[in-house]
């Protein structure tokens, strides 16, 4: 038995999964070992997931490393990672200074309610 | 050599100050003005009368009655609160046109009132009086107006300051004093005492780079310092460079306040730059 990659346009209800499917924050949206149904199928299209692990008893399959699926589309860049990058920037040559560190950890605790314009 | 007083002098075009507001800055220095005095100045001017109640009635402030008239609104907020709305209209129209402004304009008012609210909640959680309170936001308020003057009247100067601010990623202040004999605060502190503003006030611009070496008036000077350094941690507007300066050693000692402090004045800050919007307004 071995774990196989597929794109879903290639595979139909009955497949069981070989590796959890997970969503762009992380969570499990399908779990591996799940035996995929037509209705799994119609969630991983709308979600726009290609490719998917499966359980394959035949002999070509190939080892599939230890990459997780995630939905493909690219994941927006959050207010929070824009803002901590500027925090980083704009503290970048005081960082080593002890107080100027507390502040920053301070702002980037704040970051949520910071806006970049 | 060359003065900041040199630079103010030979600025002709410079915005003087217009008689009203010279005329409420005087009797709010005066001991025996009164509310319906002030009234008297600031009526015989439409355009100012319509800009301070806007602001006396923004969110800003948020009484919960509309003030209808410049008396009431002296007295609920007071000869100085009255004063510096005064100017503030002035100083934003003045320099709102400016074509030679090397930085975003918005972004840069944005500091400076982001800095006077700041200033101004630090001076009340340390305990200074109300008149403290209001001149600390005036003075946040004020403290990076050089910059504009320098912009619009020396402006080959300044531009060669933006470029290495740009090119080394360092604080105006720093690219200024690599080139130049003055600095924004000195050519702001210079333009306020053209305009007869408290030196209290003028001091506090002239000094908000080196709160510690002054004598006089020193925990005003920190509140300055510290509120420009937390506005540019809370990315609140744009001072003209991408970078933050050191709190000064000793600076939170002389304040007496701590970390608890700094962050309940960081969440304070946030929230009430989002209701000076009509501050804001002014400028576009």
């Amino acid at each position: 038995m071995k774990i196989l990659k597929v794109a879903i346009s290639n595979i139909g209800p009955g497949v069981i999964l070989g590796k959890d499917v997970l969503t762009n924050d992380g969570q499990v949206l399908l779990g591996n070992g799940t035996t995929v149904a037509q209705k799994h199928l119609d969630i991983l299209k709308r979600r726009e997931i290609e490719e998917i692990f499966i359980i394959s008893n035949e002999d070509d399959a190939i080892d599939a490393g230890n990459d997780d699926i995630t939905n493909k589309q690219e994941e927006p860049v959050s207010n929070r990672s824009r803002v901590v990058k500027k925090l980083e920037r704009v503290f970048s040559k005081v960082i080593d200074n002890e107080d100027m560190k507390k502040l920053f950890d301070l702002a980037e605790s704040k970051a949520e309610q910071i806006t970049i314009n | 050599m060359t003065t900041p007083q040199e630079i103010i002098e030979n600025i002709s075009e410079l915005p003087t100050l217009p008689d009203v507001v010279a005329k409420v800055n005087q009797l709010v220095n005066s001991a025996s003005a009164s509310a319906g005095d002030i009234n008297d100045v600031i009526s015989r001017d439409i355009a100012l009368s319509t800009k301070v109640l806007k602001m006396v009635n923004s969110s800003f402030y948020g009484f919960p009655r509309r003030i209808t008239s410049i008396t009431h609104a002296v007295v609920i907020l007071g000869f100085n609160t009255v004063r510096n709305l005064t100017l503030s209209a002035f100083v934003f129209k003045a320099f709102n046109d400016s074509k030679r402004l090397e930085f975003d304009q918005k972004q840069f008012w944005i500091h400076s009132i982001a800095a006077g609210i700041t200033a101004s909640n630090i001076a009340h959680g340390v305990g200074l009086s109300q008149k403290e309170k209001e001149d600390a936001f005036m003075a946040g308020l004020l403290h990076d107006v050089g910059k504009v003057v320098m912009c619009e009247y020396i402006s080959d100067s300044t531009k060669k300051i933006i470029e290495e601010v740009k090119a080394t990623d360092c604080l105006f202040y720093e690219a200024e004093k690599n080139q130049l004999d003055f600095t924004h605060a000195s050519i702001g502190a210079t333009l306020l005492e053209k305009w007869n503003l408290p030196i209290s006030i003028v001091s506090l611009i002239n000094n908000h780079h080196h709160p510690m070496s002054v004598e006089e008036n020193k925990k005003m000077c920190c509140i300055i310092s510290l509120s420009d350094i937390l506005v540019r941690s809370l990315c609140l507007g744009n001072g003209g460079d991408e970078k933050i300066p050191v709190i000064p050693d000793g600076l939170l000692d002389e304040l007496a306040i701590g970390w608890g402090d700094i962050n309940g004045f960081m969440d304070a800050s946030l929230h009430e730059v989002k209701k000076a919007s009509v501050f804001i307004e002014m400028l576009t």
